[in-house]
């Protein structure tokens, strides 16, 4: 092995579904862009907890945690190491509640969510694998 | 928040179907224990770039990429930060050859597969039969 391996923190985010096939994006307080909920995995945690917990205190919402759809790793400017999943959740909800992370938010169709919304060519990917699968996932 | 967020090295392993709809296993050669080929990802690397890189080096084969499956995290024996990817792969051609880190392989069905493996990489096998296209 010539390389050293990757050290890194790791983002866990939700193409969320809503009731009606409709995808939840949140746009940031920081940057305004456009974003979906997640976050950093916490040492203490498993998978599905970790994103249940970051996208209930982003959204206030409660959601099943389907299928990962999406991988990508990189580094920050400060070169630390990145690695992160994008899956595929559902919730019956639509009552949003926002943290001081976002600004705004939106339910929309995820073509429109893809072509007008969201800018990161990697989120864009993920929602439209996400909402390929969605008729296949029991 | 009174926690830290987990800093990983990143585990990829492939759920590697090839000729007939059979698995890929490789016997460890530390343990004698039976696992699915695959690794941890370099610094600087893709995660697809990563995948490949290390199923080559361990099998020989090639493989297609078709999705991540299944993830996991967990602690190793010292303390440190793992995560666990699994992605479901298609392989292109059917010679392996192994590398010093095995001394065996096998190619089974999705059931006798998921027996011989460990609980976490049996369910990343189940997953994948379930969510095969």
């Amino acid at each position: 092995m010539t390389d050293e391996h990757l050290q890194a923190t790791i983002s866990q985010k939700a193409a969320l579904f809503g009731p009606d096939g409709d995808v939840l994006l949140l746009r940031r307080a920081s940057s305004g862009r456009w974003d979906v909920p997640g976050g950093r995995l916490l040492a203490s945690e498993d998978v599905v907890t970790g994103l249940r917990r970051e996208v209930r205190e982003e959204t206030g919402l409660d959601v099943d945690v389907e299928e990962p759809i999406y991988t990508d790793t990189w580094r920050t400017k400060e070169g630390d190491g990145r690695y992160a999943v994008v899956f595929r959740c559902t919730t019956d909800s639509r009552a949003v509640e926002l943290s001081d992370e976002h600004r705004d938010w939106q339910w929309t169709d995820p073509e429109r969510a893809v072509d007008d919304v969201l800018s990161p060519s990697e989120l864009r990917t993920a929602i439209e694998r996400a909402a390929r699968r969605r008729a296949v996932v029991r | 928040m009174t926690d830290e967020p987990l800093n990983a090295t990143v585990s990829q392993r492939a759920v590697l179907f090839g000729y007939d709809d059979r698995i890929l296993v490789v016997r460890r050669a530390s343990d004698g224990g039976w696992e699915l080929p695959g690794g941890r990802l370099d610094a600087d690397e893709s995660t697809v770039e990563g995948l490949r890189r290390e199923v080559r080096e361990e099998t020989g084969l090639d493989v297609a990429i078709r999705r991540p499956i299944y993830t996991t995290s967990w602690r190793n024996d010292r303390g440190n930060g793992r995560y666990g990817v699994y992605y479901y792969c298609l392989a292109e051609g059917d010679g392996v050859t192994l590398s010093d880190e095995h001394t065996d392989y096998d190619w089974l069905t999705p059931s006798a597969a998921a027996e011989r493996l460990s609980e976490t990489q049996g369910s990343a096998v189940t997953r994948a039969t379930e969510l095969r296209e």
